[in-house]
């Protein structure tokens, strides 16, 4: 467990009586890009504000980089780049003059800081243009620079591609990809767009009302529950006995409607029909199937789509 | 000081803080005052109104800049803490006295040399107009805590520290009057201690002012410090109280 960048053991936050988070129990692995999911008001946020001390945790531990984290220290601080809902600046100072002033708070010593992490999220140097003049999809690319101004080993990144276009979104999505893989940086990125997590996570964490449902190696998760074989046969308690006995086979599910979805995907599904034939059941409908992330968060959580 | 820049707040700060001090010196001049005149107009209005009334709008203003803009977040992740911002706003906020004291200088020497008894010791009236400003600013610092109190509510927390600003400069303008000197308030001792350093030619008349006026300058500065240092506490603590 030495390479955990975030390592959280049962951090609660409750405000007056209500638990906005409980017992999360979070592990973030060096140079890996973690995707937190969860419907607006779940906690995500509250998570993060906990992990850079921008909130005291009512309960439990945090771990940053393997030392524990309690009073937010300037050097622990300084190898993360945070950005926390939407991105706050001065409406009165340009893109880089607001830079400029986290640079120095944040110690940059480098000149060019400044015209490189403006240049990274495609934003030009010398606009005179205000931040208040700002389009939604600038101000989102403003407040990414300004999370990487000091080049942080960890990035927090709270809803990163919200109003971006999706010209900006793929950008964005490149880019995160290439600083985990190429600069080996560690991500921790909070999304209700699950496409988007769909195509760059490593890691997943579900959380649902303050509570962590769920958390997995995203490959592995993809290849040992969201790929299945649906089918139906009746009747079921014969194809179930079919399953158990004669194919073996113990990962699989009855849904309430009468479909059987097998997670043991290397079967053949021609194999599982013969077998089936053989034991005098007709196989009604037989067919692979990948749930998106979506199908999977809303099976995990119980509940409707994301947004 | 950077994020002042382009600040319509601060642009009418120092068109008052010009304002002023260029008024009372014409007033002066067209009535052939003396030059300690000036100099004491300039202290009681610059002093004791324009320095602390630019202190606690400027402090408002960066608080509020922070809160609107929700640029907090930054700060504090940068691994500033919240004890060291309020006092690097309190000191960007005291920069602005420092150099209203200046212009404040400017326009008295400049509007002096009509003035009789002029005397051209910059250095001197500069220290008068800091030392003063200083002063009234100590006197006035629970404004710091008022501000941090009301700091989410802009309009209350303006009205709120103008209204504790005037209602100050009223006292020391009626200092002799409705019993003041039996009072014991900050502002007031402020104004007190200062008084003889803001002399510059004394009369027997100052003479009488100064016997009724004076306040001893050790237990002044002592109840001016413990106010100074009261209020940037109960101010420190209700800002982290508000964070919780």
């Amino acid at each position: 467990m030495d390479n955990l960048v975030i390592e959280t053991e049962g951090l609660t936050k409750h405000f007056d009586e209500i638990s906005a988070v409980k017992d999360i129990r979070l592990h973030v692995r060096k140079g890996k890009i973690y995707g937190l999911l969860g419907r607006n008001g779940a906690g995500k946020t509250t998570i993060m504000k906990m992990l850079v001390g921008l909130t005291k945790p009512s309960k439990g531990t945090i771990r940053l980089f393997g030392k524990p984290f309690g009073k937010p220290e300037k050097s622990v601080l300084n190898r993360i780049g945070v950005m926390i809902e939407t991105p706050g600046f001065y409406p009165n100072l340009t893109a880089a003059e607001n830079l400029e002033i986290l640079a120095s708070l944040r110690g940059v010593i480098q000149k060019d800081a400044v015209r490189k992490s403006l240049e990274h999220v495609g934003l030009p140097h010398k606009d005179r243009k205000l931040y208040a003049e700002f389009s939604l999809g600038m101000k989102q690319r403003v407040g990414i620079a300004a999370a990487m101004i000091h080049d942080p080993e960890l990035l927090i990144l709270d809803e990163p591609v919200n109003g971006l276009d999706p010209i900006g979104v793929a950008e964005m999505r490149r880019f995160l990809k290439e600083l985990a893989e190429e600069c080996g940086k560690t991500i921790l990125i909070s999304s209700h767009i699950l496409s988007e997590i769909d195509l760059i996570a490593d890691q997943i964490g579900i959380i649902h009302d303050g509570i962590l449902l769920e958390e997995r190696n995203y490959q592995e998760l993809k290849e040992e529950n969201m790929q299945y074989i649906s089918l139906r046969a009746e009747p079921v308690e014969r194809a179930a006995y079919i399953l158990d006995e004669i194919l073996k086979i113990r990962k699989y599910q009855v849904g309430a409607d009468g479909m059987i979805q097998i997670f043991e995907t290397e079967k053949e599904t021609r194999q599982l029909v013969r077998v089936f034939a053989e034991q005098g059941i007709f196989v009604d409908e037989i067919y692979r199937r990948r749930d998106t992330l979506e199908d999977y968060f809303k099976k995990i959580t119980g509940g409707g789509g994301i947004a | 000081m950077k994020k002042m820049k382009r600040q319509k707040t601060v642009a009418i700060i120092a068109f008052i803080g010009m304002l002023l001090p260029a008024f009372c010196t014409i007033l002066c001049v067209n009535n052939h005052y003396r030059f300690r005149n000036l100099v004491g107009m300039n202290v009681q209005f610059g002093s004791f109104l324009i320095a602390p009334f630019i202190f606690s709008v400027l402090l408002l203003t960066l608080f509020s800049l922070e809160e609107q803009n929700d640029t907090w977040k930054n700060i504090l992740t940068a691994g500033i803490s919240k004890s060291a911002l309020f006092l690097s706003k309190i000191t960007a906020a005291l920069t602005f006295v420092v150099l209203f004291a200046g212009i404040n200088t400017a326009y008295t020497m400049a509007g002096g040399v009509v003035l009789r008894n002029y005397d051209p010791d910059f250095i001197r009236v500069f220290s008068v107009f800091l030392v003063t400003s200083f002063a009234a600013v100590a006197g006035t610092m629970p404004v710091a805590w008022l501000i941090v109190l009301l700091r989410r509510k802009y309009l209350i927390a303006m009205i709120a520290a103008n209204m504790f600003v005037m209602f100050n400069f009223i006292l020391v303008w009626q200092v002799t009057m409705f019993r003041c000197l039996e009072l014991r308030l900050p502002i007031l001792l402020a104004y007190r201690i200062i008084y003889p350093v803001s002399i510059l030619e004394y009369t027997d008349n100052l003479r009488t002012g100064l016997d009724t006026l004076y306040y001893p300058a050790e237990k002044g500065i002592l109840i001016l410090s413990l106010n100074v240092i009261g209020s940037l506490l109960l101010a420190v603590g209700t800002g982290k109280r508000q964070e919780e």
